[in-house]
């Protein structure tokens, strides 16, 4: 095949990117709604309407999504695990699952945004929120650098906007200021260490960098781990603390307090749902797959890797997250250490994947059960923010005192708000216990080699559980314990319903986690098996540039 | 009435009637105290055909262990199919729940706990009768009361460690709201102090049964299970150390911490005073009675069986601790003026107790380990029983007079003989009068103490006038003297009356009839000793020994 | 190697340096214009390390896969246009709330 012809696109496979394209389009729908036929109509008779019309995308990505199970296997696009645009997007389990818990994410979302008039502007609004969804979508499904920055950046520049959309608010522009600064820096990180990536092994592709990386490590016959390999370790380091401000880890978190307290609630749950599950699922796929071989090891083997760094990070993540929350008045803002203590949880579970994936195991047990905590997570941080949405509207502030006396107004969505905060703390029976607990057993599960290092970890998140049910404690006591004159009245419908299923998932999948436990594994186990597409003969085995010597203060090694 | 319905309708009954009193239409508060009742009651009835067949069913002398193993569960590998043999009759049920993890849903009875879900079932019928004055968000109160019911049954029903730890974590909400909600003055306070206490402990608690299910010496492969049973035959397999301590020293400091902390014993027992001063009566009823015992529990189900070993070599730091919370207990509260938080710290010292009778251990001769740990079974009864009339004592002061100060106490008995009398015997049945139930457990702790160490059994004995001191003194302050303002109170009425007296039979008749109690608790009790014993390596022949001599030792 | 006179650790060298000076920029500027142009010398500087590396590679063209460095740096200069409309449009909207440009005056939200 001549090099200046790459064959042409299937577009049959495309069927597998119809919710992302979906979206992109319903975007552009809503826009030019809200400027057509909606021009001129009053702010919150066009916040109706263009809600309304909004909710049809996520309706629209399920109806795709269960349009090959309805019409039985084979009618969308024959092939169930297709590798899209020549191998850098995939069509597996993990993106289709994923593509669901994002499209179901984002219907609360667009739920709750209608809960209140914020902002003049709902056409773009509303467009900005299924465009960061196609970010998130195409993010987990990326197989390849470029589109996983691309997805990456996508997904964030929609969300810098929209961080700022609460008209009159200051809170709301400083918002969008500060989360852009921090993004845009991690952004930069990130892709110059993407670079040196590209540089040391002479290719894009998660696969191939894996491939690359491997072959040089049995040509040096070294363990694995970076030691010796600073252009290796700089690539490594950069793109950690790119995805670690994405997820808003210690110690890169501290446009996430700012940025989730002063956004309007909705937006504020996107980012604390969405994108940080879209991009621990990214940063799982970049450590799991292409990375594992410079890990490292974990308990007192020789060879620093990226492991240790995670380690740490994971750790002060926790610590740092709920001790920060302790201080915290306004429920976004305990909502924003919250999750970065969530995040430090998680990561103590990428760890036991990795852990588990090094020993030789492709068993996906202790990565699907990062998968479930993130769902999980997700979905109940989700209700937790509708809360907050409930509040501004009806207050015009959201602190958490503003939810006094709300368990005596709205008995049955307190209880569900309880419920919420129980799953957060990880009391059982919610499942917020079971995924945090299945997560756990995973950690000491991993290996034998690491399980002390791990059983550490594991006590000191359990010992930040404790600490974290004196803050969520505040919701309840606010909830159930105090009186209060002042009430945000009658939650609208948009924010009642996330609440309400929010509590239904975390009650449910407490009792019976099985199906979803199951999803997850599968998801995973596609996550980790990720390979290029076998029949193009245009790939060859990606040649490492940094075979070349270098003159200079720079030593590639591999 | 097969094992798994029984078992599990004595945590799911409550559990529906839960639900139930939340949906009880109308605005009638008299039907919902009602329908409570009828399913606490229900509960106990429930408890009590537990009991009868236990006894008719000659199941105490049968190990739970040996009950347990006819009742096998297989998840087929893949399929997930399940397939599980239930030996009809023998309170032991064992049935699948999470795969993965290899969690049962695995219940079962023997004395030990049999007598604490009698215990249960009869303190939360009380309780919920002495709730009647509760007269805010009556829904609530009662739909939280039957959740804490369920709860504590479900925690002297598991036997997968899992499953334990899952009621047990469950009883902290309900308890956590029924104190912040309807406690008193600094509600707040207590409530967010109790839990974070309790929630503190769980965590020891889940780490150790994360070792448990973990741990692997050299060249072995995990157990992978949470079947507490399992890992109590399997003892064997601890060996060895983590972070250069003895694994089963490991799991038994974390236990005991954990459950040290629910029990309370000094120096974890701070939040106890402040729950319960602030708590509702009835549900200060059912802290003292009930969920204290939960943490003894653990420590005799638990905490010992499953690392025997460990416990061993930690044993005298328990009789110190138990030892330090007697006397601390008594001169704290000698040293109260309220009331009510006299009575709580005077749990603190009865639990002492507990913990001493326990870690008096002497295994040359585990006769006397066996006296303690009877003895320590003993005082948890009796002092559910106690302490419980105790509170609900104090409750009943207190709605007359709306004050607990024991300054502006006295003379009740004049203005309410009734009264007078009910709390003269149980506080006399608390201060171990021979004749009353606290006197039985005392001895038995105190003398399996003598065989442990002298110095610690002398300071034990002499806390006894500690005891009598502050239970005299409390009672002078209380009853006795004259003051005028009381004249004209009104007695004990009929419903307080059916309250106070099942815990005044009760009190006597465990005085006087111990073997009517140790007979059928005794002989699990024995088993545990034993097992403990010769896990390390005392006496081969410990059981026939334990068996034999507790029967005959306890009528004695 | 195909890469003429300049060895590759040149380039390399010249875009650690300016990505160092955007990372400093970001840090010391106040001013978020300036800011915004420090991220911009960040990514360029990502950008010349992408071209630097498919232009030295032992295989440059497509052989290397089907995207290649200099398509890389193509669309990272066409996401750093939207990066700077984006910054452009937050960096004006806070000039209206506050009067100002400096990135230390946003200060309403804080603990």
């Amino acid at each position: 095949m001549p090099p200046s012809s790459p064959p042409p696109i299937d577009f049959s496979q495309l069927w597998a990117l119809s919710p992302e394209i979906l979206l992109t389009l319903w975007g552009l729908v809503l826009l030019l709604v809200d400027v057509g036929p909606l021009r001129g109509r009053p702010g919150s008779s066009r916040r109706k309407t263009v809600g309304s019309l909004a909710l049809i995308g996520p309706i629209g990505v399920f109806a795709l999504l269960l349009a090959p199970l309805v019409a039985g296997p084979g009618a969308g696009g024959g092939d169930p695990d297709p590798t899209l645009v020549y191998g850098t997007i995939a069509g597996d389990p993990l993106a289709t699952s994923f593509n669901g818990v994002i499209a179901l994410l984002l219907a609360m979302v667009i739920g709750m945004s209608m809960a209140w008039d914020f902002t003049e502007h709902w056409g773009a609004y509303f467009a900005l929120l299924l465009w960061a969804a196609v970010g998130m979508m195409v993010l987990v499904a990326a197989e390849e650098l470029l589109i996983l920055f691309l997805a990456l950046e996508l997904m964030t520049i929609c969300l810098y906007l929209a961080a700022a959309f609460e008209k009159d608010k200051r809170r709301s522009a400083e918002a969008g200021m500060k989360y852009f600064v921090y993004g845009s820096v991690a952004s930069a990180l990130f892709l110059f260490g993407l670079s040196l990536l590209y540089g040391l092994t002479g290719t894009t592709f998660l696969d191939g960098i894996r491939r690359v990386l491997v072959e040089s490590a049995a040509a040096t016959g070294e363990a694995g781990g970076l030691s010796g390999d600073l252009v290796g370790a700089t690539a490594v380091l950069l793109i950690l603390v790119g995805f670690g401000f994405k997820l808003a880890a210690v110690p890169f978190h501290q446009w996430a307090p700012d940025t989730y307290e002063g956004a309007p609630a909705p937006v504020s749950a996107w980012i604390a749902s969405g994108s940080k599950l879209a991009s621990l699922v990214a940063l799982m796929k970049v450590l799991l797959h292409a990375l594992a071989p410079w890990a490292g090891a974990v308990g007192g083997e020789a060879g620093g890797g990226w492991v240790l760094i995670v380690a740490a990070i994971a750790a002060a993540t926790m610590t740092y997250g709920n001790l920060a929350a302790l201080a915290q008045r306004n429920l976004k803002r305990m909502l924003a250490y919250s999750s970065i203590a969530h995040a430090g949880y998680m990561l103590v579970g990428v760890l036991a994947a990795m852990v588990t994936v090094r020993s030789g195991s492709s068993a996906a047990e202790a990565a699907g059960a990062v998968l479930f905590y993130l769902v999980i997570y997700s979905l109940t941080t989700v209700g937790a923010f509708a809360a907050a949405a409930w509040l501004a509207r009806g207050l015009g502030r959201d602190d958490i005192d503003d939810l006094d006396g709300l368990g005596v107004r709205s008995p049955g969505l307190a209880v569900c708000l309880a419920i919420l905060m129980l799953s957060l703390i990880g009391l059982p029976p919610t499942a917020g216990f079971v995924s945090k607990l299945a997560m756990f057993l995973e950690v000491l599960n991993a290996d034998a080699s690491a399980r002390s290092t791990l059983l550490l970890l594991v006590a000191l998140a359990l010992v930040n559980s404790v600490i974290s049910a004196f803050y969520y404690a505040r919701v309840l006591r606010a909830l159930f314990l105090r009186r209060s004159d002042r009430s945000p009245g009658p939650a609208p419908r948009g924010v009642s319903w996330p609440i309400v299923l929010a509590a239904l998932a975390a009650v449910g999948f407490g009792l019976e986690p099985a199906p979803l436990v199951d999803s997850m594994r599968s998801a995973a186990s596609a996550m980790l098996t990720i390979t290029l597409p076998p029949s193009p003969p245009d790939l060859p085995a990606p040649a490492p540039v940094a075979a070349i010597p270098v003159s200079g203060g720079m030593a590639m090694q591999k | 009435m097969s094992d798994n319905l029984l078992l599990s309708l004595l945590w799911a009954l409550p559990l529906a009637g839960s639900v139930l009193v939340l949906l009880v239409p109308g605005r009638s508060d008299l039907a919902v105290k009602g329908t409570a009742l009828g399913v606490s009651a229900l509960t106990f009835a429930l408890s009590l055909v537990a009991f009868s067949s236990y006894l008719s069913g000659g199941l105490a002398e049968t190990p739970l262990a040996d009950r347990a193993a006819l009742n096998t569960l297989t998840v087929a590998e893949g399929t997930g199919a399940v397939s599980l043999v239930d030996e009809p009759g023998d309170l032991v049920f064992r049935g699948p729940w999470i795969p993965y993890f290899r969690i049962q849903y695995f219940l079962g009875l023997d004395g030990i706990s049999l007598s604490l879900v009698l215990l249960t079932g009869l303190i939360s019928l009380l309780a919920c009768l002495a709730s009647w004055g509760i007269d805010r968000s009556v829904k609530g109160y009662f739909s939280l009361f039957l959740l804490l019911l369920a709860s504590m049954m479900g925690v002297f029903l598991a036997l997968d460690l899992f499953l334990f730890f899952v009621f047990f974590e469950f009883m902290l909400l309900p308890m956590y709201f029924l104190i912040g909600v309807w406690g008193g003055a600094r509600k707040e306070y207590a409530a967010i102090k109790f839990l974070l206490y309790t929630l503190f402990g769980s965590v020891f608690i889940l780490v150790a049964i994360l070792v448990l299910y973990f741990y692997a010496p050299d060249g072995a492969e995990p157990l992978h299970t949470f079947d507490a049973l399992r890992l109590m035959a399997r003892t064997e397999h601890f060996t060895g150390t983590i972070f250069g301590f003895g694994v089963q020293s490991v799991v038994f400091a974390l236990l005991l911490i954990g459950f040290l902390i629910k029990l309370p014993a000094v120096p974890f027992h701070t939040w106890l005073p402040d729950a319960h001063v602030e708590a509702p009566t009835p549900i200060s009823m059912i802290l003292a009675g009930i969920l204290l015992k939960v943490g003894g529990y653990g420590l005799i189900r638990l905490a010992w069986p499953l690392a025997p070993v460990g416990a061993f070599e930690l044993s005298w730091v328990v009789a110190v601790l138990g030892v330090v919370g007697i006397l601390y207990g008594a001169l704290a509260a000698m040293a109260q003026t309220d009331f009510k938080r006299l009575v709580a710290y005077s749990s603190v010292s009865h639990m002492g107790y507990v913990t001493l009778g326990l870690a008096a251990m002497n295994l040359i001769d585990p006769r006397y380990y066996s006296y303690g740990v009877n003895g320590a079974m003993y005082m948890m009864i009796a002092h559910g029983i106690t302490s419980a009339g105790m509170f609900f004592l104090v409750g009943v002061v207190y709605d007359r007079l709306h004050t607990r100060d024991l300054g502006q106490l006295g003379g009740l008995m004049n203005a309410m003989p009734v009264f007078g009398g009910v709390t003269m015997l149980i506080f006399f049945g608390s201060m171990g009068l021979p004749g009353l139930c606290g006197f039985v457990a005392e001895v038995f702790v105190v003398l399996s103490a003598f065989n442990y160490s002298y110095g610690l059994a002398i300071l034990a004995a002499a806390a006894v006038v500690l005891t009598a001191g502050y239970i005299l003194w409390a009672l002078q302050r209380v009853l006795l003297g004259r003051n005028d303002s009381h004249r004209g109170l009104p007695d004990m009425s009929m419903r307080e009356v059916a309250v106070a007296a099942p815990l005044v039979v009760l009190t006597v008749w465990l005085g006087l009839f111990p073997q009517s109690v140790l007979g059928w608790v005794g002989p699990s009790v024995d088993r545990v000793v034993a097992a403990v014993a010769s896990a390390n390596g005392a006496m081969p022949e410990a059981e026939e020994v334990a068996l034999s001599d507790a029967a005959g030792g306890s009528s004695r | 190697m195909t890469g003429g006179d300049i060895p590759l650790s040149w380039f390399l060298l010249f875009a650690s340096a300016a990505f160092a000076i955007g990372l400093f920029g970001v840090l010391a500027r106040r001013n978020a214009i300036a800011v915004l142009m420090a991220i911009e010398l960040m990514l360029n500087a990502a950008n010349i390390n992408l071209v630097a590396f498919w232009r030295y590679s032992d295989s440059p063209g497509p052989e290397a896969g089907p995207i290649a460095g200099v398509m890389l740096a193509i669309f990272v200069i066409t996401v750093a246009a939207a990066e700077v409309a984006v910054g452009i449009a937050l960096i004006l909207l806070c000039y209206r709330r506050w009067h100002a440009a400096d990135v230390d005056r946003y200060d309403s939200l804080a603990g």
